[in-house]
């Protein structure tokens, strides 16, 4: 039993070991003479050789004792390392892992016979002539024993005869990094280093294992990283971690029990900072390098490139970044998946390579960086990049989109087909990749962790995949947010800023004019930030806690926005204000929370994503922002706003920017005091206000009303338009602010209806003059009908002035004064 | 999915064949309905519940209980019970359970008492129209303070199939 127990972990370890050596022999064929990396390579193989033994595992014994006799001339110098005998101690390697696999599969070391690798190893240690080559043009001496290799390579790497043979013909195999700078001049132009004169087959090589054994130090020093680490179980972790977060809950509550009680100040102050660090500590416990997965990719990139006949090098930055053990897990297959993409399809043979221009060799850079928040994944190659209309003609016939809309739809929607279940357009379906599985499945194993993909491609210069994670999923910073009776838990990594609402004082004169205004009625509001309008959700309506009427009342009191981003869709949620989490000294509405499930019953909802106690040992609710997103038909909404965006005007040959103008905005939807819908630019509208009568102020010829610190001219809408105009009858004036380069006028309007994206483009009713020309006549502006929500409206295009005597073109000119005034 | 009438009976059939079981008792509706003694984790009668919008009827929060979150069912509009009319205050009682591996609690009106049970002194829920009561009703046991209808967990933290019960459950 106790054997059984020494056998899985002498497994375990040895599974590392091997990963080791993967990364070792890589990282030995750009520094063939590296001593400390060589020394590194033979303890391993060494170390594997003893325990095996131990366990009596003749196979593996004999194996791993023909790599660690190899080894041992290397390392005395008598060999010098080139890419056959590198890719022999990898065949090796393979053949180690497998008889592994069999073991922890079956218990024995199965029936594979990996004599041939052995004696292939064997001769090569002792430097044997190789068998006659098979290929058109002499070969140096090192390179044929790959043809007696070949065989057991195969069946782990797939690489076919023919295709080793094109890829040591053609190109520079697999090499990593361009030649050391010791190679001799007259070997450049092989694909191979001769051996150094000096790796002359020395005498009588015995295999030696005596020699070898005295040399290897014991097997106690591995590297360093094995001295000072202890093996513990992920289980064992999680409930440390468990433990932590309900000792963080009970220091909230302990802080804010004690905040009236002096005495125990100071105890509790050790106390938070203890738990704050203990937090810290056990977080990072689970924290990994992302050079666990990282460390696979040489391997992985040497023998693809081989396989596919194409030069790759690979540059891995950032691999010191750390994430989530359990993230860790769940990115390794997605990762490799896109690094197979990019070197079978992404980068260009050699050969195509040096036909367009660019280096012989292909480069595929893996980056990890942090930001905000998130870990974010790079896989850039500077391949030839994904051929959209490819994608595009694929789209249309497995009937995803339309013909006429596939054309409508930009590269980078393009794109996202990729992700569709089932979608290639690889022109073969090779080894490695193009069966047409994968995208999807990467997005899918992603978007499971909380991550999201994207992906950018230009035509001839490359890829870039971009997948951004979680760090953790455990603990988290998270925006305490109150709406209505609710307490709401938002992940910080989601949070952009936070934008107050401006307060609207009820006489339209005082109040709070700092901040943003809700521009929008109920069915698509909208705030304006630095220009642009972003989209708004109000938490309370779309959790029912209150209903519209409230909403919009409240909103009148304030509140702020919290500007969010979810995948690519950023919008707004409005909430009543921020909560500290109570008793802790983190600034306001700021904490750092444990996430636990909600349970089944919670999650069908799709709201949330989760609950956590909080300080006063109330449950909060995580919202689930991509939940909420599709809740609120926030894609939708962005969707319609960029296709308005997109959509041409009836002015495109009069007047492009003023024309673009209109289609790049919603409508400001209002009625006219004498009953027309008329619809503005919300672009061209800074403000929605209403003024009480008793503020407008009469001037000889028109109305202005006291407004922020200055003076605003009003103007009846009808009166602007050139209608008639009818008495004011209510107390209260409705204005919409539109800006003008002659400073902002006040249209008086009825009421407004709504915010909406016109349902299709605009449609002129101005005449068109000889030039065509819109008639303007007299007007600064150009009138049109657009149908918005299924109904006609004026639309009002301004152009750039306001001048005084166009306001009155109608026959019914009354100034706007006596309108106000009655 | 709609099940045949008879499925609880079926259901009944599951119940071991012999041996005594103890269970928890519990009024709910002015009915009287069990638990297995051994699902029982602990009883509450002050939790502080905070409500989860947009959650179905049913589910009357989330409960904190030492730094575990407990959904709480209310039990009497889960199983789409109408309660007698002289009763006018809500359950207020938790009946925590760890039948399941998420725990859950249960909002009940008062704990009766454990009590004692033969296996084969349960019955098969027989309905002419399932309701949301039979379907989450494992067998009932009729014993001389009435009848008493042993619950089914796993199917009371399902949703509820059935808006409102037609036919309640008979209390006697």
């Amino acid at each position: 039993m106790d054997n059984q127990e020494f056998v899985q972990e002498f497994l375990v370890e040895s599974s590392e070991n091997l990963d080791q050596l993967d990364r070792d022999l890589v990282a030995l064929e750009e520094t063939p003479d590296d001593p400390d990396r060589l020394a590194s390579i033979f303890r391993t193989v060494h170390t594997i050789k003893g325990t095996s033994g131990f366990f009596g595992f003749s196979k593996l014994g004999a194996l791993a004792h023909s790599g660690e006799h190899l080894l041992g001339r290397l390392r005395d110098g008598t060999i010098r390392l080139n890419e056959e005998i590198a890719g022999t101690l990898l065949s090796m390697v393979d053949a180690v892992r497998a008889i592994l696999r069999s073991i922890e599969e079956t218990g024995s070391e199965g029936t594979a016979d990996f004599r041939e690798l052995a004696d292939a190893i064997a001769a090569m240690s002792e430097g044997r002539e190789p068998a006659p080559p098979t290929g058109s043009r002499p070969r140096p001496s090192g390179q044929a024993l790959v043809e007696s290799t070949a065989k057991p390579a195969e069946e782990h790497s797939r690489v076919s005869r023919q295709q080793f043979d094109a890829a040591s013909r053609d190109i520079k195999v697999e090499r990593l990094s361009p030649p050391p700078a010791n190679e001799p001049e007259h070997a450049s132009g092989d694909e191979t280093t001769a051996p150094p004169p000096s790796s002359e087959p020395p005498p009588a090589a015995p295999a030696a294992p005596e020699v070898t054994d005295a040399v290897a130090p014991p097997t106690r020093s591995q590297p360093t990283a094995a001295e000072s680490s202890v093996r513990v179980d992920v289980g064992l972790l999680g409930s440390i971690l468990d433990l932590v977060g309900e000792l963080v809950l009970a220091r909230n509550q302990l802080r804010l029990a004690a905040a009236d009680v002096p005495q125990v100040q100071d105890a509790v102050r050790r106390v938070h900072a203890v738990t704050s660090s203990l937090q810290e500590t056990a977080m990072k416990t689970r924290m990994q390098p992302i050079a666990q997965v990282f460390s696979r990719f040489p391997r992985v990139v040497r023998d693809l490139s081989v396989s596919c006949g194409k030069d790759v090098r690979l540059e891995i930055d950032g691999a010191e970044t750390e994430l989530d053990r359990t993230l860790i897990e769940s990115i390794r297959d997605p990762l490799t998946h896109l690094v197979r993409n990019a070197v079978d399809h992404g980068i260009e043979p050699p050969a195509e390579r040096l036909k367009v221009g660019k280096p012989e060799a292909g480069v595929l850079s893996l980056r990890a960086f942090h930001e905000s928040g998130q870990v974010t994944v790079e896989v850039r190659d500077d391949g030839r990049g994904i051929p959209v209309d490819a994608i595009r003609r694929k789209a249309v016939s497995r009937g995803l989109v339309d013909a006429a809309a596939a054309e409508q739809l930009s590269d980078e929607e393009i794109l996202q087909y990729i992700f569709e279940p089932g979608f290639s357009t690889a022109a073969a379906v090779t080894d490695v990749s193009g069966r047409g599985v994968g995208m999807d499945v990467v997005k899918t194993n992603i978007e499971a962790i909380g991550g999201t993909v994207d992906v950018r491609s230009t035509r001839g210069e490359g890829t870039t995949i971009r997948v951004r994670i979680p760090l953790t999923l455990a603990i988290i910073p998270a925006l305490i947010v109150r709406c209505g009776p609710q307490r709401l838990a938002i992940p910080q990594a989601s949070v952009c800023e936070l934008v107050p609402l401006a307060r609207s004082g009820h006489s339209g004169d005082a109040g709070d004019r700092r901040g943003a205004v809700i521009e929008g009625l109920e069915t698509a509001p909208v705030i304006r930030l630095r220009g642009q309008l972003l989209p708004v959700v109000s938490l309370s309506s779309l959790l029912g806690l209150e209903d519209a009427a409230a909403v919009s009342q409240r909103a009148r009191r304030g509140g702020t926005v919290v500007r969010v981003q979810v995948d690519d869709h950023e919008f707004g949620l409005i909430v009543d204000d921020m909560q500290s989490a109570a008793g802790t000294a983190e600034a306001a509405g700021l904490t750092t929370i444990v996430v636990k499930p909600a349970g089944a019953l919670v999650a069908p909802i799709g709201l949330y994503a989760g609950a956590t106690v909080m300080g006063d040992g109330g449950v909060t609710l995580i919202l689930d922002l991509r939940g909420i997103a599709r809740a609120a038909d926030i894609p939708e909404r962005l969707e319609r706003a960029r296709q308005a965006e997109e959509r041409s005007s009836p002015f495109a040959e009069a007047d492009d920017t003023s024309s673009q103008e209109t289609a790049l905005d919603p409508l400001v939807i209002c009625r006219s005091r004498h009953g027309r819908r008329v619809a503005l630019p919300a672009r061209r509208v800074s403000r929605l206000e209403r003024f009480a009568e008793q503020a407008v102020e009469q001037t000889t010829d028109r109305s202005v009303v006291r407004h922020a610190g200055s003076f605003l001219p009003l103007i009846d809408l009808d009166d602007f338009l050139g209608g008639t105009t009818r008495p004011i009858e209510g107390g209260r004036v409705q204005a919409v602010v539109v800006n003008t380069p002659q400073g902002p006028i006040g249209l008086v309007v009825d009421e407004i209806v709504d915010v909406a994206m016109p349902d299709a483009p605009p449609v002129s009713i101005d005449g068109i003059d000889d030039n065509g020309q819109p008639t303007l006549g007299p007007r600064r502006w150009r009138r049109c009908m657009v149908d918005v929500a299924g109904q006609a409206a004026e639309l009002v295009e301004m152009l750039d002035s306001v001048p005084s005597g166009s306001v009155s073109g109608g026959s019914d000119s009354a100034p706007v004064a006596p309108v106000l005034a009655s | 999915m709609p099940q045949p009438p008879h499925t609880s009976a079926d259901q009944g059939a599951v119940l071991p064949a012999s041996g005594v079981g103890r269970y928890a008792a519990f009024l709910v509706a002015g009915r009287r309905f069990a638990v297995p003694a051994t699902d029982v984790a602990e009883v509450l009668r002050d939790g502080r519940v905070n409500t989860v919008p947009r959650a179905p009827e049913s589910l009357a929060g989330l409960l904190n209980l030492r730094g575990r979150i407990v959904p709480v069912i209310d039990l009497q509009k889960r199983l789409g019970l109408t309660p007698p009319t002289d009763q006018d205050d809500p359950a207020t009682v938790h009946l925590v359970l760890q039948a399941t591996e998420e725990w859950c609690s249960l909002l009940v009106d008062e704990i009766l008492d454990v009590v004692e049970i033969p296996d084969n002194a349960f019955e098969p829920v027989v309905a002419q129209q399932p309701t949301d009561a039979t379907e989450a009703a494992r067998a009932v046991h009729a014993g001389a303070d009435g009848l008493l209808y042993l619950l089914d967990v796993k199917q009371v933290l399902r949703p509820a199939t059935r808006s409102r019960a037609a036919a309640p459950l008979p209390t006697t």
